[in-house]
């Protein structure tokens, strides 16, 4: 995915001249394209992550667009005093972008390990927050997200994350396995936005396969369990969607949350009044991501739903020789979210 | 009394200490001592080393709990009425106890978080180059804010970007929060430390407007190099019972101690 961001950004440059990246020591030929075209607008801050963040700040205010990119952990945990206060609470139109997120260096340790990210920048006022699934995913949102002129935390994979497919198919929503079009109300007014207001959501409404930020992108449809997943671990959720399917009769529905802040409420209100059980799953830890999140708003609008969050477990991850074996470690597989499944649902009895 | 307010000179810095130190007693408000130190530097940059119109230069209030004194360089050119000045700290001003985003537009970024401001400089000053708008970045920041490792980081990196537009001057009037600053970092020689990360320095008495003044005059013949003025200052300078006394880091006068000032200061 990094190779996506190095190509996109490439692309833009040339027309978006306010486009300024900076990169703290890392991406060894990355971005030689992009030096190519635009050397004076790709700074080496060194390996000095705080002050990468704040001379982005600099930058945005007086008129340019930056970005910043290291690895995930060190430009969310490692700066985040001065995202909070030089890039949110300025609002400005400061891109972050963390590679490698989740446990894509698992093999590296803890100190690479990202399980932190999600729950950190969703607590800044003014920050999105935006995990895309794959490179295609990853493409349609980065220049939606310059085009928003907001402050943004971007957490985007390494390399070699498959491709992944929508099989949704929004004329056929009404007529598919069951969904029966309940709505739930939105109660919580928490975040201030007043057009959440109590007002029934029409469903299926705006249910799309498209990738828009902001919005919920519909993966694949089915009417007895709901699967929401952020980031690249969407490919897993699809993957548990067809073993559920395939050897148990169970048909869910996954839905990728690719835009965690903000939070498309209402087509979540829209999909949770059809569901008994929820099932979160997120490459971060179970406190404080979209487990949590989805938690939240549960609670916030009184909905009575089972909800299951699957995420990293609330411990370090070390001794690992690759993601797989950390995602194993973590209970992150096909076979231990069944075992999950079966332990709290009656589903696959 | 408006243009002999705003006379450059030491009359305009006596009143304007003054009115810190009747601002600080009226608006309740601490770290008068800080402000009070940076008062001759604020009077330099804003009356003659700084453009203030057009395309104008960038001030960043690095040692942003010294708010106080910027406010009062505020009001005294004018961009500010002295209702407002005395606003500070009330609800919904427009002038806070660290500069936040509602400021006035005259205050560049926000501060109270020590050691940021170097890397937002370093940030306006390369994109003042990459627009070839001509602009220059001041920063004032405390010798206590030198402990922040964020400030090394900006120091080290400005040299590399060659920006011989940036500006850090650093109000070294020894104390810090909780004592003398060579005592807790042992900072000193801070000029040369500057100069060891390639800044072009000058040292300077703080106090001494001409000697300031022949400090930038030096340091423009540095091309390519970012400029450090280390300037020794005293803490609560003005006021014979608050300099050097590190208690007026937070203390704030009464109306008795705010007459004695105005006496010493030689202000009707």
């Amino acid at each position: 995915m990094r190779n996506a961001f190095a190509r996109v950004l490439t692309e833009l440059a040339p027309k978006q001249t306010d486009l300024v990246l900076l990169y703290a020591d890392i991406g060894n030929r990355l971005f030689n394209d992009l030096k190519g075209i635009a050397p004076e607008r790709c700074i080496n801050t060194g390996i000095a992550e705080a002050h990468m963040a704040s001379m982005a700040a600099g930058l945005a205010k007086e008129g340019l667009k930056p970005l910043l990119y290291t690895i995930a952990s060190f430009t969310s945990s490692r700066n985040f005093e001065q995202i909070k206060v030089d890039v949110a609470y300025q609002n400005l139109p400061v891109t972050i972008v963390g590679t490698g997120g989740g446990l894509s260096y698992a093999n590296l340790g803890p100190t690479h390990h990202t399980f932190e990210d999600i729950a950190l920048m969703r607590s800044l006022p003014n920050m999105q927050v935006v995990c895309p699934a794959d490179a295609n995913e990853l493409t349609e949102l980065l220049p939606q997200i310059l085009a928003s002129g907001r402050p943004t935390y971007l957490r985007i994979g390494k390399k070699n994350e498959p491709a992944l497919c929508s099989t949704f198919e929004p004329n056929k929503l009404s007529k598919q396995e069951g969904l029966l079009g309940r709505v739930s109300h939105l109660k919580a007014d928490t975040d201030g936005d007043s057009e959440s207001k109590a007002e029934p959501i029409s469903f299926p409404g705006e249910a799309s396969s498209k990738v828009c930020l902001g919005a919920m992108r519909y993966m694949r449809s089915g009417a007895d369990l709901l699967v929401v997943s952020t980031g690249v671990i969407t490919g897993l959720a699809l993957d548990l969607a067809e073993v559920l399917a395939d050897k148990y009769g169970v048909q869910a529905t996954v839905v990728n949350i690719h835009t965690i802040k903000p939070f498309d409420k209402r087509g979540f209100a829209s999909l949770v009044a059809n569901f008994e059980t929820v099932l979160a799953l997120e490459e971060h830890s179970i406190v404080g991501g979209l487990g949590s999140l989805l938690a939240e708003e549960i609670v916030d609008n009184e909905w009575s739903c089972r909800l299951i969050r699957a995420g990293l477990p609330d411990v370090f991850i070390d001794q690992v020789d690759s993601r797989e074996s950390a995602l194993e470690k973590a209970g992150l597989t096909v076979d231990a979210l069944i075992e999950l499944i079966k332990r709290r649902t009656t589903l696959c009895a | 009394m408006h243009s002999a307010k705003n006379a450059y000179g030491e009359g305009l810095v006596h009143r304007m200490a003054y009115d810190l130190v009747r601002l600080s007693q009226a608006t309740n408000t601490p770290h008068l001592a800080s402000s009070l130190s940076s008062v001759h530097l604020m009077a330099y940059l804003y009356w003659r080393e700084m453009k203030l119109q057009g395309e104008r230069d960038r001030f960043i209030l690095s040692k942003g709990h010294a708010a106080a004194v910027h406010y009062t360089v505020l009001y005294h050119r004018g961009y500010i009425s002295e209702d407002e000045l005395f606003s500070l700290g009330a609800n919904n001003s427009r002038l806070e106890e660290h500069s936040g985003v509602k400021a006035p537009p005259e205050v560049d970024t926000v501060s109270g978080s020590l050691g940021h401001g170097l890397s937002v400089g370093t940030g306006m000053a390369y994109a003042a180059k990459l627009n070839r708008s001509g602009k220059r970045c001041f920063v004032l920041m405390g010798d206590g804010e030198q402990n922040e490792g964020q400030v090394w980081e900006a120091a080290q990196h400005a040299t590399v970007l060659g920006l011989d537009n940036l500006f850090a001057i650093i109000d070294c009037n020894k104390w810090q929060g909780t004592g003398r600053s060579q005592d807790i970092t042992n900072l000193e020689p801070l000029d040369e430390r500057w100069r060891s990360f390639g800044w072009a320095v000058e040292r300077v008495d703080g106090h001494d407007l001409s000697g300031i003044e022949a400090a930038f005059d030096s340091l423009k013949n540095a091309h390519g190099q970012p400029k450090a003025i280390v300037a020794d200052t005293v803490k609560g300078w003005g006021v014979s019972f608050m300099a050097d006394d590190n208690n007026w880091h937070y203390r704030i006068p009464n109306e008795k101690e705010v007459s004695q000032a105005a006496e010493e200061l030689g202000i009707e």
